[in-house]
């Protein structure tokens, strides 16, 4: 998030909260006529300073309606150009294939993968969670070597660089009773 | 909607780009590898309101004697990918060019998902774990 998307949002988080406090207080019997009259009768002795508070809080208003309605952008595939078009491979799909070969390891309990620079190469950051007692770069080799041959195999792209980081030793008591 | 129209010796004959993009996607998923079309949530709703969306996941533009197709596809665990995509866009041109007479001078296609056999709904009973 973006310095100046934090500002619109911490200032209406702001606003909100004063909002949210008034109400409850309006609900437990405070009276808030002196205090809104006293705020009349400030703005009324200042013109100018409301006026530009009102432009500042509208030109907020419109940034926060036009980050809130716009649109994420797509995420980028693997882009294949043939005589006949484009072939694009989507970075979810691409994910779940990464997934589903990283799974067939044994002693890899849960995958997260994260594709990035897609394009004509990928860059794949594997985030794991291990079963106990496992030899972790024996293993992250093997997950390594396996992702690569089959997104070789299935996507036909031999130029991948895996990274892998194993966040999680599975602490979970229970074992599959079959393989 | 966008109509193709050519004309002939007797009048004319017009080709709504729905039927060309029906055309392009029963030829994608005649395609060995394509377990299904992609067509967002506004063709998954079509779809659960009961009506057969066989144009789901397809965008066409049509010229008088061009056709351009974007295809969204689901493909089948274990296919490759490039091959199946291949596939399909030789398949839909083919289809395409045979049933309207266009030139089809793209197909894009872009794979949005990986299907898996055992997420089928069809699946009759549950297996044994063990045998």
């Amino acid at each position: 998030m973006s310095l100046a998307v934090r500002s619109v949002v911490f200032v209406f988080s702001v606003v909100i909260l004063v909002l949210a406090v008034s109400a409850i207080g309006i609900a437990l019997g405070w009276d808030p006529t002196i205090t809104l009259m006293g705020i009349a009768e400030w703005v009324l002795a200042h013109r100018v300073g409301t006026g530009l508070v009102g432009v500042v809080a509208f030109a907020l208003a419109v940034i926060g309606l036009y980050l809130s309605l716009q649109r994420e952008s797509e995420p980028a595939g693997l882009v294949k150009e043939t005589s006949l078009g484009t072939i694009v491979i989507s970075q979810a799909a691409v994910e779940t294939l990464i997934k589903r070969a990283a799974a067939e390891i044994e002693g890899v309990r849960t995958i997260r993968p994260t594709v990035s620079n897609l394009g004509d190469k990928l860059a794949v950051l594997l985030a794991l969670e291990v079963a106990p007692d496992t030899n972790i770069p024996q293993l992250a080799d093997q997950v390594r070597t396996r992702v690569q041959e089959y997104l070789a195999q299935t996507v036909g792209i031999s130029d991948v660089n895996i990274n892998i980081v194993v966040r999680e030793i599975s602490t979970s008591l229970q074992k599959a009773r079959v393989k | 909607m966008a109509e193709n129209e050519s004309r002939t010796d007797i009048g004319s004959i017009r080709i709504a780009n729905e039927v060309v993009g029906v055309i392009a996607g029963l030829a994608a998923i005649e395609v060995e590898g394509v377990a299904g079309m992609s067509g967002g949530i506004v063709g998954g709703i079509v779809e659960l309101l009961g009506r057969k969306n066989l144009s789901k996941g397809v965008k066409v533009e049509v010229g008088e004697r061009e056709a351009a197709v974007d295809l969204s596809i689901v493909v089948t665990y274990g296919a490759i990918i490039p091959e199946v995509a291949y596939k399909v866009q030789s398949n839909v041109r083919k289809a395409i060019a045979s049933m309207t007479g266009l030139d089809v001078v793209e197909v894009n296609v872009n794979v949005l998902g990986v299907s898996f056999p055992q997420e089928d709904k069809a699946e009759p009973e549950q297996q044994p774990r063990v045998k």
